[in-house]
């Protein structure tokens, strides 16, 4: 019996907690900055083209009953395809990981822990994920959906407690910098839907195959939902950050929660549920890199990956040496990863292997119909 | 096996409490100083002079001032001392005080922050960006105006009805609700006006009001003083009355109770407010006239490139002054009141209104925000340049004033 077995609410979780980690950091400011008051219809619109965009995965998923994105591989060009795109999909899952966690580690260090350094906090965070995934893939995904509900009310809390400081005006221009830089070039905007690398890994995981297509349609508009909702409350709260003022954007927000005069200061309860969303993120993160490194090995046990795996997480943590840098890996080397990796490279391998099939299909069926004649 | 999930437990908890829980750091209550207020002067040298308002821990126990550059020997308030230092940026300035206090200055409970009125000419952008980085500061504190030296302002900051200093500039912004003398301006408000493309920013207009000062030439109203100048018999204090008006992040003029009245009513901010309007039976005779909900719909046009902003505002007033004279739950009685208060208060919100426009070329009011739905591009919008633009606007006001008399305990 395959213990990995997940159902709908932890897959949706599962999806879901990549997006809301880029939310907590910098992701709304990206989207606020290259589109300024068109950023909550840019929003709507990148959730529209990511919600067809998995629609037309599912279908080509169709043939391939129970198998990820690198099953498709292997079928499509062979155990060498297949290497390379696992290769590929590590590197970028250890990247962009480790990216993240120096970001939140960092904006740590400035909030609260200033005198710690931060490749400390960053190995705080990596030794957690590394001992969390000694519990298994099942365990990771199972706090990871106890714990969503919980981000999720943050995310909602924050948007109502700024409702009243709202100026709606504030989303004129209806279309910011204009038509172009809103529909055609901010669909870029469309890497932020840069879980959907999840969504191609994870059908073997669910109990049930069939329902793939519902955690990704929920999962797509769950996260749109979430994003509008924060880009929306920053670009009606703060004129500043769409000048790109606002480096901590949703920490920002946090500080000016207070409930009456009693409940003040109520940030310091953001920032731990925040940094429990990170331990989950890396956990899940780092199940799926042992995942794909298991499945190109052939191991059953994956216990000596995981400190390898870790440790190109934090020789990643190291890399940059600024806040420039680690902004610029954040949103523009993410950026671009994403979109290739997601919506061209995974997709085509899709289509080629969707295209194989029907065409072996082809040959099947006029095989038998000659057997038939014959 | 269990023991093994067990152990693994207890090290992810070792791992958060060791990092989280600060048990890694020196700060502690004995460690710190917990800044009330910050006062921003300009020396005439040219260099910063910043003044930190400090809490007294132990309630009380003993007052003083004192200065890293020259010692000053003016009275402090009880609960706490002031220190003031030159220096460059804020930062140095809080590293100098920190080595002359053997303390950590905190900023995380200042209330309010204080800049003269010298400083604010000269522009006061750099220092609010600063603030708004500090991790510490909240961008709830108040931006206090003062029409006198800050370091002046921060000595003479004594809560006569308050216990703590603290306490005492929470509640004092309050005061706006039941008065309407002026708008209670956070640091975040200050500083999204600053950097918004439809508004300008302002603060509270604050002062020392050492009792003398009375201003002979209110022109009848007694809310049309301003800050040091209301005609108040007593001792030494500060006090926050009016509004400072700014272009971009210099100071560039100033509004009274009554303008600040007309400002919150424009604004839709006003909660309650009393006037006293000239009274229509007899002019030597005033009429107080408690406003408690207003309503103003604000609309822009642009004709030809320059704005036509029209104001319809509803007001709800009550009489709470007498006469014996005047029948006040007579009808024809309270319909002259309500023309006559109609009149009055369109005519104070359209001086306001020209004064922010035509003198102050300042749109505090944030009618930008009605003009920009005009536009559809940000392009577009920059390219017209509202900010600029609003000196060019006409306004066209209209008030109307619905007087409750049966509010009235005894008939006159």
């Amino acid at each position: 019996m395959n213990t990995d077995k997940i159902g709908i609410s932890e897959a949706i979780s599962l999806v879901i907690i990549i997006m809301i980690s880029h939310i907590i950091l910098s992701l709304p400011n990206e989207i606020l900055t290259s589109n300024l008051s068109a950023a909550p219809l840019n929003v709507i619109y990148i959730t529209a083209i990511a919600l067809v965009f998995y629609i037309i995965i599912s279908k080509l998923f169709k043939p391939f009953h129970n198998q990820d994105i690198l099953d498709v591989s292997e079928y499509v060009g062979g155990s060498i395809l297949r290497k390379i795109i696992s290769f590929i999909y590590i590197v970028h899952l250890i990247f962009i990981s480790g990216i993240l966690i120096l970001s939140f580690a960092d904006t740590l260090k400035t909030v609260y822990l200033n005198d710690m350094p931060t490749e400390l906090i960053c190995l705080v965070f990596i030794l957690i994920a590394v001992l969390a995934n000694q519990f298994g893939f099942k365990s990771v995904s199972r706090t990871n959906a106890i714990l969503m509900p919980f981000i999720l009310i943050t995310v909602l809390i924050i948007f109502l407690s700024l409702f009243t400081d709202f100026v709606p005006q504030r989303v004129f221009p209806v279309l910011g910098k204009g038509i172009n830089e809103t529909f055609i070039s901010g669909i870029s905007n469309i890497f932020a839907f840069g879980e959907l690398i999840i969504l191609y890994l994870i059908r073997p995981n669910l109990k049930d195959t069939k329902q793939a297509n519902k955690v990704g349609i929920i999962s797509i508009l769950l996260s749109g939902s979430f994003l509008f909702i924060t880009v929306t409350a920053l670009l009606l709260s703060f004129p500043f950050i769409t000048g790109g003022e606002g480096v901590l954007s949703i920490y920002m927000i946090t500080r000016t929660i207070q409930f009456g005069k009693f409940f003040q200061r109520v940030d310091a309860l953001f920032i731990l549920i925040w940094a429990l969303t990170f331990f989950s993120y890396l956990s899940v993160i780092m199940s799926y890199i042992l995942k794909i490194t298991k499945k190109n090995t052939n191991t059953s046990k994956s216990s000596p990956m995981i400190y390898l795996v870790a440790l190109g997480i934090f020789i990643v943590t190291l890399i940059p040496q600024n806040i420039a840098q680690i902004r610029f890996a954040e949103n523009v080397i993410y950026k671009y990863s994403s979109l290739f990796i997601v919506f061209i490279l995974s997709f085509t391998i899709l289509l080629l292997g969707y295209l194989k099939k029907k065409k072996q299909k082809g040959i099947v069926e006029i095989k038998q119909e000659v057997n038939n004649e014959s | 096996m269990k023991a093994r999930k067990f152990l693994i437990f207890l090290i992810i908890l070792v791992l958060i409490s060791i990092t989280f829980l600060g048990i890694n750091s020196i700060n502690t209550l004995d460690n710190l100083a917990y800044v009330v207020s910050i006062g921003f002067d300009i020396k005439d040298s040219g260099k910063l002079e910043l003044s930190f308002q400090i809490a007294m821990p132990s309630g009380g126990s003993s007052s003083s001032s004192s200065s890293s550059s020259s010692s000053s020997s003016s009275s402090q308030s009880s609960e706490s001392i002031i220190n003031s230092v030159e220096c460059n940026s804020l930062e140095s300035g809080i590293n100098l005080v920190n080595s002359y206090l053997g303390k950590e200055l905190n900023l995380s409970h200042c209330k309010a922050i204080v800049f003269s009125e010298e400083i604010a000419t000269k522009g006061i952008g750099e220092y609010l960006y600063t603030l708004m980085n500090n991790i510490e500061i909240r961008p709830t504190c108040m931006v206090i105006i003062s029409r006198c030296n800050a370091k002046y302002f921060l000595n003479n900051s004594k809560p006569m009805l308050e216990q703590l200093s603290s306490k005492y500039y929470e509640v004092s912004s309050t005061a706006e609700r039941t008065t309407g003398y002026t708008s209670d301006t956070t640091l975040q408000d200050f500083f999204s006006s600053l950097t918004d493309t439809f508004s300008e920013s302002y603060a509270i207009l604050g002062s020392v009001n050492d009792g003398t000062q009375g201003n002979s030439n209110l022109e009848g109203s007694d809310t049309a003083s301003i800050a040091s100048e209301t005609p108040i018999d007593t001792q030494k204090n500060i006090e926050t009355l009016g509004l400072a008006i700014f272009k971009d992040d210099k100071l560039v003029g100033e509004l009274n109770g009554l303008e600040s009245i007309a400002h919150l009513t424009v604004t839709n901010k006003l909660k309650n407010a009393t006037i006293s309007i000239p009274s229509p039976f007899e002019s030597t005779n005033y009429i107080d006239l408690y406003m408690e909900k207003s309503k103003t719909k604000n609309k822009v046009e642009l004709t030809n490139g320059t704005p036509y902003i029209k104001s319809n505002i509803s007001i709800k007033a009550r009489i709470i002054s007498m006469s014996d004279d005047y029948k006040y739950l007579d009808q024809e009685t309270v319909d002259i009141i309500e023309q006559y208060a109609s009149e009055y208060i369109k005519s104070y919100i359209s001086d306001y209104l020209y004064k922010t426009a035509k003198e102050f070329k300042s749109d505090i009011a944030s009618f930008g925000k009605y003009a920009v739905s005009k536009f559809i591009t940000w392009q577009e919008w920059e390219k017209y340049n509202w900010l600029d633009n609003y000196q060019n606007s006409f306004f066209d006001v209209n008030v109307s004033v619905s007087v409750k008399s049966r509010y009235l305990i005894i008939d006159t």
